[in-house]
Formats: C-alpha cells, structure tokens, sequence
C-alpha cells in the first residue's frame, strides 16, 4: 500500500532524473517547444495547442511537462505524473539505444512512432496493474495513439500488441526497464 | 526464347523471403513477434528480460480486452 502525495511525486521525479540522467523543464516556458509544437502542427502529426497544453513531450534526455511536478492540475493527479514519468523515461531508454535514428524514425514514420508508443505505454499498464492489480483497456490505450497522427491500421496493430502485452501484464510479468526502476523505488516507500 | 525470358524473370525475381500477414504473431526463440504493416516481424516482448522467468507461449484467451490470440510471454508454469 502506498500513499501518494505531492512530496513522494517530486522525490519520485527527482530518482528518475538522477537514475536516468535526465532534466526537466515546464513546457510553456520552453522556446523550443513552440518550435516543436509548430513542426509536429505542420507535419499534421498533432495539434499544436493540445500538444503544448496536453502533453509530456522528451528530446533526448530532457523532459518538459505541462505541470508542476508535485502539483495536482485538472489534467494531471499524482498518479499520472508518476506514470508519465515512467513512460517518458522509456522514451530515454530508446533515444539511448538508437541515439537520433530514434528521433528521425519517430518524427518521420508513422508506423515507427507506434511502436515506439506501444513500447512506452507498456509502462502505463505495467505501472497501473502494479497499483491497482487492473491494467488499462488495450483499445482505449491504442486510441491514444490518434493523438500522435496514426490512423486505423497502426491503431489496430498497436491494439493487437497490447492486448498480447496486457495478458503478460495481468500476470505481474514486468518488462520496460523505467517500469522495473519505478516499481522498485515505489515498492521501497510502500508500507 | 519468350519463355525462357520468362523462366529466368520468374527464378531472379526479388520476393522478399521473410514477408509475414501484418497482425500475425510468431515466437522466436523466446522473442515475441507480430508481424509490422510493412511486413516485417517485430519484437513484442523479450520473455529473456522480464522480472520474472517467462516463455514465449501462444494464448487464446477471453478477457477485458475481448478475445487475445497469439504469442506473448507467458509465466513459465504456464501462467497458471
């Protein structure tokens, strides 16, 4: 059992960043993310307003997010920022291992970008089953992926892999490298 | 002559060997696969690097997500 609170949220950020090397920076004040908001706008991969409002987006090794960290918002609980951490952190997990064919490849391929995605929102589910033993829908998970400008046959075969991935899931079975970290910082402040 | 052109056409065609139906899944070794849009196969989950000791197993199984069939990494008593 482990309570969330605003404090645990930032100590939890504050062991990714150091865990994984990384930094973080609030989205609306970033420069460069007006910039990517109007690239990712005219290559039609997402809206740039609920991109810059709605989303947590990681170049590299940096994370910009469009909350306070350990500040509840209508958007994001504390329990969303702790899972976006983890998922962000899977993106950092694949830019390390493909440096920036990464960024290319999920810039450029619709069909890539899902499968990045997919590989991330494991982590959702594997984090979500760890708290609550439920994992999230597959098909709602897979929906989201409309958000990243992927149409009906990559939303369908993420759906195929994610309902394969949640049957793993809902038998504790944990893969992404960001959710075993998490989980095991996590399960060290549950009393 | 026309045949034999075609005979040769036909023997150097280049068909990708590896070309799978996109959706479908696969093992390999203790790898699950789905096959990608482009025709590839791509890893699902590496059943070597899980938390705890899994196989990659084909399920056919109702759940929450509606009826799951493929291969996924399974406990290795069988999910049981």
């Amino acid at each position: 059992m482990i309570v969330i609170t605003s404090d645990l949220v930032s100590e939890f950020w504050k062991f990714m960043l150091t865990k994984f090397g990384t930094t973080v920076g609030n989205k609306s004040d970033a420069v460069e993310m007006q910039i990517v908001a109007t690239l990712l706008g005219s290559l039609g991969i997402t809206d740039k307003e609920k991109f810059l409002n709605n989303f947590t987006t990681t170049i590299g090794k940096k994370i910009y997010t469009p909350f306070e960290i350990g500040i509840e918002s209508s958007n994001w609980n504390l329990w969303s920022q702790i899972v976006i951490c983890v998922h962000e952190h899977q993106h950092v997990i694949q830019y390390n291992e493909k440096g920036t064919i990464y960024e290319i490849e999920y810039l450029t391929s619709r069909n890539s970008r899902a499968l990045f995605e997919v590989e991330a929102y494991r982590s959702n589910l594997e984090m979500n089953y760890w708290r609550y033993g439920k994992s999230k829908s597959a098909r709602e998970t897979a929906e989201l992926l409309r958000n990243y400008g992927c149409d009906n046959d990559e939303i369908e075969l993420a759906f195929k892999s994610l309902s394969l991935i949640n049957s793993s899931v809902r038998q504790n079975i944990v893969v992404n490298e960001s959710s075993k970290v998490a989980i095991d910082w996590l399960n060290s402040r549950a009393t | 002559m026309k045949n034999i052109l075609l005979l040769i056409i036909t023997l150097f065609s280049c068909t990708p060997k590896n070309e799978c139906v996109p959706q479908n899944t696969r093992c390999l070794g203790n790898q699950s696969q789905i096959c990608n849009l482009d025709k590839s196969w791509q890893l699902i989950t590496d059943c070597n690097k899980t938390n705890i000791k899994t196989v990659c197993q084909y399920i056919d199984e109702q759940n929450e997500d509606g009826h799951v069939t493929g291969y996924t990494c399974v406990k290795n008593d069988g999910g049981k």
